[in-house]
């Protein structure tokens, strides 16, 4: 808990050969039944978001219920693994999905996006929106103070939010377009791991560039090297940009080969995405229906 | 308190990516017999001394090949003669470069075709054939189709002429991409050439003969005899051949110097090399890895500038050791036609016996042999798993001699003088690669390494434009560059 | 009358002048018609004399190109100092010397001429340099005289290699009074050294000492049987065999670039492979 700054070694990447090793995973052709169960295993890994100052009960309980059943007409499918609102959408949330839901409410908070709010009163969100039925707080780390060097405190404060959190699951979103290089990723990481973190996640989805391939597998390796010196699991989540299913396949062959399969796991992964259920449902009934569907099929949650 | 073997925690990465059969499906017309490509005519060759050529990835029969004997090599180096003198001669710059840029357009178009042949004939995955081996060839004639109408400006003060006909042999490993290294600044400089494609992989050049004939080169500027040693042999001896050039291994590199000897021909040789990847423990160690990789396991090891050996700080040792069996554990051995592969077959039952008697040598030299993959190899076809012989020396056969196989041998340093001092021991000289976050580190390194190519944190990366070649027993010339355009040129005042 | 004092013609070896290890001496007559002695080198005189440039190497190579341009012009004032102890025609001492003002000029711009910056499509910066061969044992042609020798010892030194020139005895009187220039010329013992001997014993020594890098023969220094056979042999150790047309014209970039090799460096710099560009 008082790890002092200078503990974080300074971790190094090489960006151009993290493109090479990304540009391999993206030329994985992947099809037919690996096809088919990566896309339903893709579907039970989102975390349906909508984060949206204009958001009503309305469009979080139709949310909800897209979440339990992505395509009513197609019961066998699974539900995703989370929604994630904001606080005020958690009692919405907790109603329409019930308590014994197996989709998780995810919560983002400590003053979400920006984080620029005192201690204290991200504190007590984090608190009270635990209080309110979320299963799993989304953070943001203070972007500020990393890139001024002050690493305990952003160690601290991921540190205190996990306390805070109580029960809950803690997500740290390093927001990664604003750390910008690869190196401050990959050191972030560490320090969001090393002060408790159950996930790290890339993006609000409020900044962009959002997730990466070249992020997620920086991220990726300092989840195995905190598990592979630890024996301790942590889990990832790549949020914004991912809208098309090929994309999230080869997220997930980046995770199969780099963490490999404990992580295939909605417990372990998740993906932070809105529009993305839908083209994973486009192609799990193009399989089966053997032509594509019409995007307006399939409900805008 | 470090957890103790017993207890270490595993991930499960063999087998995590379960991926269904996904083989390139562009169908490949493979001709059921090769013959020879002289003067502008396909000729299917003699009836006598025809052989099987072989899928190492079945080990079947693909087709059979011809064998061209001296009168044979003969018509070729004539009719490379007689297009000297004749169209292509007298040919202006720009339009010599205008059908270099016509095969590569072609090349780029039948990218598919010609990516899934080279496959089939070589064994090499798919993903490298189409990613790397035919565009970088069609590159190779678009980037040398430029200097054909610029020679006076390869060298200051120097007017650039052709040397005259030239005679080249190259290897198995890189079929296409090695006759297009060998063509292309041959052509853009105005020479004619007599090319023989290795015994085992005729199938691509004879599909670029077609393209020849697409694209109406004059007939007699570039001619193809295939066949073996005997048949190259001819090709690099014979009086009517100005320049000879090789690529393949270091003995055979000897033999043909001495043949030449004394006849005035200029020569330029790409041959073996026992590449060193040097990583230091302030390297960006995840991606060194990566390169370690890269380095040693592209094409299964048959590269001539494969990083063989890995020189390792010792107090890295353990984890890049760890990281790297991970990353090995990741790579999908098997069908080469398979989008999926990463390693496909070795290239043929000698080159497979060859790397196996390594392993055994191997294994009475390393403390430990280590082998991985994401599955297990086919029962068919000729196949060695990723290999590294860890805890070898200086001294050992392994360390010392060119595998050209999927096997790297582990080695440590303490020092940056160590490293290069190890990296340098060797009678080749070829390239390394370097790893390290430490700008100065990194510079001083590459420049004390004794090598041609050197890759600062990367490696068995090429460019057309960026020259190739090696120093000491790796031979001599450069391919590629402004550098790979002056041993096919005369300089005069 | 006075006895004249003999002189024994030493051959230069390591900054140092030597006598032959095997005691072989010939007497010769000098120019001026005095007999004097020559040192007839040995086939372990080569051997010593390419070991010794050998462990020279680093630290001549590893100058600047600025300082081996300044110990080249210096080369140049000691031969002029010396103009008329040379047992030749003053033009032809001038000649030489220009020639070693013009050579001195190239050692720091050479590299800028055979360097290249590569336009690789991928995240790379990709540059060729320029680094010298090695050591290097040299057949100057006797006809070309004093111009032959200082020739040879540019070709070698601009780029930074050090060698050995072999000098055909009955030009021993020359390449001593040349030898004496070169040990006041501030160069490093060992980079160039100089013996005297019989090239028909010398070079099938050459040509197969695997720690030689270039063997290079200039105008009608050799037969071309001889070199037929030195390439034949050479090829055992894939030996840079070069041969120039003569001193008459300086060397330039074509010639300094047969006696370097061409090192290619790829530095990782950015994130972006374009597409089809790379590798891997």
């Amino acid at each position: 808990m008082t790890t002092s700054p200078s503990s974080w070694p300074r971790v190094r990447v090489d960006a151009a050969t993290v493109a090479v090793r990304t540009g391999r995973v993206r030329k994985r052709s992947i099809k037919k039944d690996s096809k088919e169960r990566l896309l339903r295993l893709a579907l039970s890994m989102i975390d349906l978001t909508t984060l949206e100052g204009m958001d009503t009960p309305g469009k979080v309980r139709s949310l909800c219920s897209k979440a339990r059943h992505p395509h009513p007409e197609r019961p066998d499918l699974p539900s995703t693994a989370a929604v994630c609102v904001y606080p005020n959408m958690v009692p919405v949330a907790r109603s329409a999905l019930g308590s014994e839901s197996p989709v998780k409410i995810a919560a983002v908070a400590t003053s979400f996006p920006a984080g620029q709010s005192p201690l204290p009163l991200k504190l007590d969100e984090v608190r009270r929106t635990v209080e309110l039925g979320a299963d799993e707080i989304d953070m943001v780390i203070d972007r500020g103070a990393f890139l001024r060097g002050d690493h305990q405190a952003v160690y601290d404060e991921i540190a205190a939010t996990k306390e805070a959190c109580g029960p809950a699951r803690l997500k740290v979103i390093l927001e990664t377009g604003e750390l910008q290089t690869l190196d401050n990723v990959a050191l972030a990481s560490r320090i969001a791991i090393d002060a408790g973190g159950d996930f790290i996640k890339t993006s609000t989805g409020k900044i962009k560039p959002a997730a990466t391939l070249d992020v997620t597998l920086v991220m990726l390796e300092a989840i195995r090297e905190h598990y592979l010196r630890t024996g301790v699991m942590v889990g990832m989540k790549p949020a914004g940009g991912i809208r098309d299913a090929k994309l999230a396949l080869h997220y997930l062959a980046l995770v199969a080969e780099t963490l490999g399969s404990d992580w295939l796991d909605p417990h372990w992964f998740r993906f932070g995405a809105s529009s993305l259920a839908n083209d994973l449902l486009r192609q799990i009934l193009r399989r089966e229906d053997g032509h594509y569907q019409s995007p307006r099929r399939f409900s805008v949650d | 308190m470090s957890p103790t073997e017993q207890e270490r925690p595993r991930l499960k990465i063999a087998g995590a990516l379960d991926l269904a059969p996904s083989p390139e499906s562009c169908p490949v017309g493979v001709p059921e017999h090769i013959g020879h490509f002289i003067g502008g005519q396909k000729v299917p060759g003699r009836e006598e001394d025809r052989y099987d050529n072989l899928d190492p990835s079945t080990g079947k029969v693909l087709n059979t090949v011809s064998t061209a004997n001296e009168s044979e090599v003969d018509r070729a180096v004539k009719a490379a003669r007689a297009a000297l003198q004749g169209p292509w001669g007298k040919m202006s710059g720009l339009e010599r470069g205008k059908y270099l840029y016509r095969i590569a357009r072609r090349m780029q178009e039948r990218g598919r075709e010609l990516a899934a042949a080279e496959t089939r004939d070589n064994g090499k995955p798919i993903r490298e054939t189409r990613d790397f081996d035919i565009p970088t060839a069609a590159h190779h004639f678009f980037y040398y189709a430029g200097w054909a109408d610029k020679l006076d400006y390869a060298l200051a003060g120097r007017k650039g002429r052709p040397v005259g006909v030239c005679g080249q042999v190259i290897p198995w490993n890189f079929p296409l991409l090695m006759a297009s290294w060998k063509l292309a600044p041959a052509l853009a400089a105005g020479n004619t050439c007599v090319l023989k494609p290795s015994e085992t992989t005729p199938l691509t050049a004879a599909l670029l003969a077609d393209i020849l004939l697409e694209v109406d080169l004059p007939p007699g500027v570039i001619n193809f005899v295939n066949g073996f040693g005997q048949t190259g042999a001819a090709v690099l001896g014979h009086p009517d051949v100005d320049k000879v050039a090789f690529t393949g291994s270091t003995p055979v590199g000897r033999a043909i110097m001495r043949s030449i000897a004394g006849s005035g021909k200029s020569a330029t040789m790409e041959l073996g090399g026992k590449g060193a990847q040097i990583i230091y423990a302030d390297a960006a160690i995840d991606q060194a890895v990566e390169g370690i990789i890269n380095g040693i396991f592209f094409n299964q090891g048959h590269v001539c500038c494969a990083g063989s050996r890995l020189l390792v700080e010792e107090s890295i040792a353990e984890e890049v050791l760890e990281k790297l069996k991970l990353r090995v554990q990741a790579l999908r051995i098997g069908a080469p036609l398979d989008k999926n592969t990463d390693i496909g077959a070795i290239n043929s039952k000698k080159q497979l016996d060859t790397v196996n008697r390594y392993l055994e040598i191997g294994a009475s030299e390393a403390a430990e042999v280590w082998q991985g993959c994401a599955n297990d190899p086919p029962a068919e076809g000729y196949w060695v798993k990723p290999t590294l012989l860890i805890g070898v020396s200086q001294t050992d056969r392994v360390v010392r001699e060119e595998i050209f196989g999927p096997v790297l041998s582990v080695l440590t340093f303490r020092t940056p003088e160590e490293a290069v001092k190890k990296a340098n021991d060797s009678e080749y000289g070829l390239a390394c690669g370097v790893w390290s976050e430490k700008t100065s580190r990194l510079f001083e390194t590459a420049h004390a390494l004794n090598a041609g190519v050197v890759w600062a944190n990367g490696y068995n990366l090429f460019d057309p434009s960026s020259p190739f070649g090696g120093v000491r027993h790796s031979g001599f010339g450069r391919e590629g560059g402004v550098h790979g355009l002056h041993p096919y040129l005369r300089l005069e005042a | 009358m006075r006895l004249a004092v003999q002189k024994t013609l030493k051959m230069y070896l390591g900054g140092k002048f030597i006598r032959s290890e095997s005691g072989r001496v010939l007497p010769t007559t000098a120019s001026d018609g005095t007999l004097m002695n020559v040192c007839r080198a040995s086939r372990k005189d080569l051997r010593d004399a390419v070991g010794n440039n050998r462990s020279s190497l680093g630290g001549w190579a590893g100058r600047t190109a600025y300082n081996r341009g300044q110990i080249l012009y210096r080369l140049a004032e000691m031969l002029e100092g010396r103009a008329s102890a040379l047992p030749i025609e003053p033009a032809l001492a001038e000649q030489a010397i220009d020639r070693v003002v013009h050579h001195a000029g190239w050692a720091d711009k050479i590299s800028a001429t055979l360097s290249t910056l590569n336009p690789v499509a991928s995240a790379y910066v990709n540059y060729s340099m320029v680094r010298p061969m090695g050591v290097v044992v040299s057949f100057p042609d006797p006809r070309d005289g004093l111009l032959g020798l200082v020739e040879a010892t540019c070709q070698i030194l601009v780029m930074g290699n050090t060698g050995t020139l072999i000098v055909p005895l009955d030009l021993a009187e020359l390449a001593v009074a040349y030898t004496e220039a070169l040990h006041t010329s501030d160069l490093p013992g060992g980079a160039i050294n100089v013996l005297t001997g019989d090239i028909v014993e010398l070079l099938p020594v050459a040509n197969i000492h695997d720690d030689i890098d270039a063997i290079v023969v200039s105008g009608g220094a050799v037969s071309d049987e001889q070199w037929a056979e030195a390439q034949r042999e050479g090829a055992q150790v894939l030996r840079r065999m070069i041969r120039f047309a003569g001193a008459s014209v300086p060397s330039g970039p074509d010639a300094f670039a047969k006696l370097c090799e061409v090192k290619t460096v790829w530095m990782s710099a950015g994130a972006e492979i374009p597409a089809g560009g790379s590798a891997y």
